[in-house]
This record gives structure tokens, C-alpha cells and sequence, in this order.
């Protein structure tokens, strides 16, 4: 179902963070329930329960319009007290309403995955970014100062995307894993490295849509320069 | 918070020169000691194995780690 959200819900909406830009996902309790359930509130103010239904009744809004479906739609009664953000990743598929918002976080909607593409020397200018939940992320080889064979990165200019756009560098990156990104790793690669570079692919529930850039010899020595927290 | 577990020294020293099958992950089939293969599961950082909710895996237990093919 399609709920139009009360004015108490939508204020209680408002204090609570994103899960992406544009909407948010929580559970609450409906009124006079004691079973929880799972929504998803766009512009914190129209709400599709999010159940079997969920991808119909999404491409209904897409189909008739955000307004004219918040218009005839029936008010949720929630108790306000209940609702809770959830983590980006209960849910499947895409949250979108539109590719206009997918693409307004500087993803890509076509392409093929980095192994797919072929090979390339390196600018011997380009940066590129490892992003990581660890900080002795095991793929640098903080002795030789180089990334190890076999390596994923991304670039400087999608990473600054990825930040500056306030996007979710898990689903971007269709990484398997919930553990919040804390590192980054910046390599200057010689021009003599060779890399393939591609647009990551859906996988693990995420959307991808991030570009990536694979290592297949890893890079030359001292080609690692620093590390920072993540957007720092 | 993930459950997973620390591979033992030497898999992890075998992951790291093992080739990534996306940023900061791999996957794996893991051969058990009872002869149990437990197939396409993810490592991260070369290092932890994710493991499901409720499953419960000591690093002893793990015989052999290949990548998935």
C-alpha cells in the first residue's frame, strides 16, 4: 500500500537521517498494533509499506507521479513513538524513484565491470582510491608502498562523487559487507601499470553504479601515498 | 554487527596474494576438516570470513581456502 504520512510522522521523519537522498527507511508500529512493520518514506512524507508489493506499487508513483499519488492517498497511522531507521541493506533492489536520482548521485546506469574491459596503461597523473572498513587494509603493501595483484580501487573523481553527493559508498560499491567504509587509501600508479576500468555491477542487494578500476599485477613500488579517514 | 571470523595466519598470508573479486573482498570455497565445503562465501579484507547469522565457525576447523571459480 501507498500512505500519504501524517504531519506528526513526517515532523518525526524529518529529525532522523536519510538512507539515500530523497528517502528513508524505518519500521513502526501502525496504530493499535503490536506487529512491526517495514516502510520506505520518500521526501519524508509519502510511504509504501515495503512488502511483496513494494516494487508494484514503487512504478505506480513513478507512473502516475509523486504528487497525484500523495494527493489520493490515505493517510498512515503510525505511532510515531515506534518509528526506527533501518540499515540501507534489508532491502532488495532498487529504492529509486527515478534513474534521474540515481544518476544525481553521479552513478552509472550502463557499462561493464572493470574484468570485462580491457587493459590500459595508467595516465602516470591519476589518482585512485581504495576505500576500506580496515585500516590495515591487507591489499596494500605498506612495505613496497604498492597495491597487491589482483586489487580493486576506484577513482578520485568517483570517490569525490561518492562524498560530496552524500551517497552510500556500500551500495555504490555493491559491497557484501554493512561495516561502515572508515579508510582510504590514495595510489598514484606509474604509467607503466596497466588497469582495467569499469562500472561496478548489482550485487549483494546493493545497486552498484560506482566505477572501479582493477589491478590485475597490482602497481609499482612507492605507488601508495597516504591514507586518511574516509572523506577527510 | 557482522558475524565473522579471523581466518587463521597462514589463509590469511594465502588471501592477500590471491587476487580480490571486488574492492576489499573475495570469494571463496572453504573446505572443512569433517569434509564439509562450504561454497562461494565471502572474505574480507583477506582476513575474516563472513560468516551467516547464526553460524558458529572456529578458524581450526578450516582446512583449505580456494577462490571460487
Amino acid at each position: 500500500m501507498i500512505y500519504k504520512a501524517l504531519y506528526t510522522d513526517t515532523i518525526k521523519l524529518l529529525s532522523i537521517p536519510e538512507s539515500g537522498m530523497g528517502y528513508q527507511i524505518f519500521e513502526a508500529n501502525p496504530q493499535g498494533s503490536s506487529y512491526i512493520r517495514k516502510y520506505v518514506a520518500y521526501n519524508s512524507e509519502l510511504i509504501i509499506e515495503y512488502d511483496d508489493n513494494f516494487a508494484i506499487n514503487k512504478q505506480r508513483i513513478i507512473q502516475k507521479g509523486f504528487s497525484t499519488i500523495l494527493n489520493e492517498s490515505n493517510y498512515l497511522l503510525l505511532q510515531t513513538q515506534t518509528i526506527k531507521l533501518l540499515s540501507r541493506s534489508i532491502v532488495k533492489g532498487s529504492i529509486y524513484l527515478s534513474e534521474a536520482t540515481k544518476n544525481s548521485f553521479g552513478r552509472h546506469s550502463n557499462g561493464k565491470g572493470a574484468k570485462d574491459n580491457p587493459k590500459e596503461y595508467a595516465s602516470g597523473t591519476d589518482i585512485f582510491i581504495r576505500l576500506s572498513a580496515y585500516e590495515n587494509d591487507l591489499r596494500i603493501d605498506f612495505v613496497k608502498r604498492r597495491l597487491k595483484v589482483g586489487s580493486f580501487t576506484t577513482t578520485l573523481e568517483d570517490y569525490k562523487n561518492c562524498l560530496y553527493k552524500s551517497d552510500d559508498p556500500i551500495d555504490r560499491y555493491a559491497l557484501p559487507n554493512n561495516e561502515k567504509i572508515e579508510w582510504a587509501f590514495f595510489i598514484l600508479p606509474k604509467s607503466v601499470d596497466e588497469l582495467q576500468n569499469g562500472v561496478v555491477q548489482p550485487a549483494f542487494d546493493h545497486e552498484g553504479g560506482g566505477i572501479e578500476a582493477y589491478f590485475e599485477k597490482g602497481t609499482s613500488d612507492n605507488t601508495f601515498h597516504v591514507k586518511t579517514k574516509y572523506g577527510k | 554487527m557482522e558475524n565473522k571470523v579471523k581466518l587463521k595466519q597462514e589463509h590469511i598470508d594465502l588471501l592477500s596474494n590471491l587476487p580480490e573479486s571486488g574492492m576489499g573482498y573475495q570469494i571463496a570455497d572453504i573446505t572443512l576438516k569433517d569434509g564439509t565445503v562450504l561454497v562461494e562465501r565471502i572474505i574480507l579484507n583477506s582476513s575474516y570470513l563472513k560468516l551467516n547469522d547464526s553460524e558458529v565457525l572456529i578458524p581450526e576447523e578450516i582446512l583449505k581456502i580456494r577462490l571460487h571459480r
